[in-house]
């Protein structure tokens, strides 16, 4: 072409001239090759919506050549871009758009639009390069696995990947359990929610009969409604905890107990009683054998203390 | 010194025989390795708390621990300040000459406050509730202490191996 172009006097603007040809060239190559791929990836197209809907494969021809037209447009742009574009393509895909995708699974068209589009081709393209990639090459290492968890492309992509399961789900049984047939084989029954620490399982408030009547007792043994409390409710809580007829010491201590809760709010811990009472540790043991950081309380039909000493 | 010393309250419980209740007592076994205030007051309390739920409780001091059973530190322990970063201190100014009395001043200042009782007080009820309180022989030997040395409530000097015997069955907790 060169030597036929008549401004030889100019062979600086000639040059120029050439390698403009030249590229031009070139990028015509491509948009050909694009094509041609394109004219195959329709015929793939073809064949799998010939395999999948035989029912509806004539409708579906009509679709799928509508389709084209949007893809060799979008493929056309594509051919244009540089590489970068491709991974700014990629990164366009957000987990919004693969849930959308996932629940209008009725909407098949719409979503085989959304399928041909330049994105999700390219993105398809290269998940099988990956493939292929991943057949060849050794596999990696579960350290080299970890390490690439840390790269944001790679958890944007696991991301997007969780996404599309959990629409998929969600499609299959809207709403509510999953359906027998994703069920996985081994379904284990749900396990019952943890016992919070310290509480022990068991046992449901019991009563206590005082004389005619019966009060309700929390899973400690303690007075569920304080307001229960007679002096006859206090014989009766200590006869079951093993303290015996109360006596005047025993008296003192659970008349404190209950006129120290009615100002502080709390029954008094057991340094507490002792201090107040100027009775020696000693005594509260003897009086309270079975716990005397509790045993006061209970018996005064106050809650458990809150004290530590 | 009371080798033979038995538990208070199996002599002088006055109520009715053990109807229906489990056969073996919950007991807890402490190790006290440490004699920063700190590190007294966790294995103090906590041995306390188990006899004021009837649980049967026993402390060994050992190494550092027999600082809190001691006569002469038992009052004047102090909180361990430099390397603690729960101090919120520098190291620097933690080390300065002072520092850990100043600290253990102010600490002792706000555990009156809310009530804690002090150590001495804590080894007073710990005895009156019927805990068990050891010292370790080789520790003790180790430091050059004797039984002279240590408070009153300390029932025994015992070793390692003892310490096993008499806490069989026990949860062990060491601090």
């Amino acid at each position: 072409m060169n030597e036929t172009y008549p401004l030889a006097s100019a062979p600086d603007h000639a040059e120029t001239l050439a390698d403009e040809l030249e590229r031009l060239n070139d990028k015509l190559d491509r948009v050909i090759g694009a094509v041609a791929l394109m004219d195959r990836r329709r015929e793939d197209l073809e064949e799998m919506l010939a395999d999948l809907l035989p029912a509806a494969n004539g409708a579906m021809q009509v679709a799928t050549h509508q389709l084209w037209d949007l893809e060799r447009k979008g493929t056309l742009d594509l051919a244009r871009e540089t590489a970068g574009a491709i991974g700014a393509a990629a990164s366009t895909i957000d987990p919004n758009d693969v849930r959308a995708l996932g629940v209008n699974a009725g909407q098949a068209v719409r979503a085989l639009r959304t399928l041909t589009g330049p994105d999700v081709t390219t993105a398809s393209q290269r998940a099988v390069e990956a493939l292929q990639h991943a057949r060849t090459g050794p596999p990696p290492s579960f350290f080299s696995l970890l390490r690439r968890l840390r790269q944001p492309h790679v958890r944007r992509g696991l991301g997007a990947a969780l996404e599309f399961m959990a629409s998929l789900g969600e499609g299959a049984h809207p709403g509510s359990a999953p359906s027998p047939t994703l069920a996985p084989p081994a379904t284990r029954p749900a396990a019952p929610p943890p016992a919070p620490m310290g509480v022990v399982a068991a046992p449901t408030p019991s009563s206590l009969a005082v004389g005619a009547r019966t009060v309700t007792l929390d899973p400690d043994g303690f007075l569920a409604d304080s307001g229960d409390w007679t002096p006859e409710v206090a014989e009766a809580l200590a006869s079951q905890v093993g303290v015996g007829p109360l006596t005047d010491e025993h008296w003192r201590v659970l008349e404190f107990c209950r006129s120290d809760a009615a100002g502080s709010g709390g029954a008094p811990g057991l340094r507490r009683i002792t201090k107040e009472l100027d009775i020696p540790p000693r005594d509260m043991y003897r009086l309270f054998p079975k716990g005397p950081g509790t045993l006061a309380a209970r018996l005064a039909g106050l809650k458990k203390p809150k004290s530590c000493v | 010194m009371n080798p033979t010393l038995t538990h208070p309250l199996t002599q002088d419980t006055d109520g009715p025989a053990q109807d229906g209740a489990p056969q073996t007592r919950r007991k807890v076994a402490i190790i006290c390795s440490k004699g920063s205030l700190d590190m007294a007051y966790p294995g103090l309390i906590l041995a306390n708390a188990a006899r004021m739920m009837d649980i049967d409780a026993m402390i060994f001091f050992t190494f550092w621990g027999l600082d809190i059973i001691r006569e002469k530190t038992a009052d004047k322990l102090q909180p361990g300040i430099v390397g603690n970063p729960a101090m919120h201190m520098p190291t620097m100014v933690a080390g300065l000459p002072g520092m850990g009395s100043m600290a253990a001043h102010m600490m002792k200042k706000k555990i009156e406050q809310i009530e804690v009782p002090s150590v001495r007080e804590l080894l007073e009820t710990l005895e009156q509730a019927g805990a068990e309180l050891y010292a370790c022989h080789m520790a003790m030997e180790m430091m050059g202490f004797t039984r002279d040395d240590l408070v009153p409530q300390v029932h025994d000097v015992i070793t390692a191996m003892d310490f096993f015997e008499k806490s069989e069955g026990a949860q062990i907790v060491f601090v």
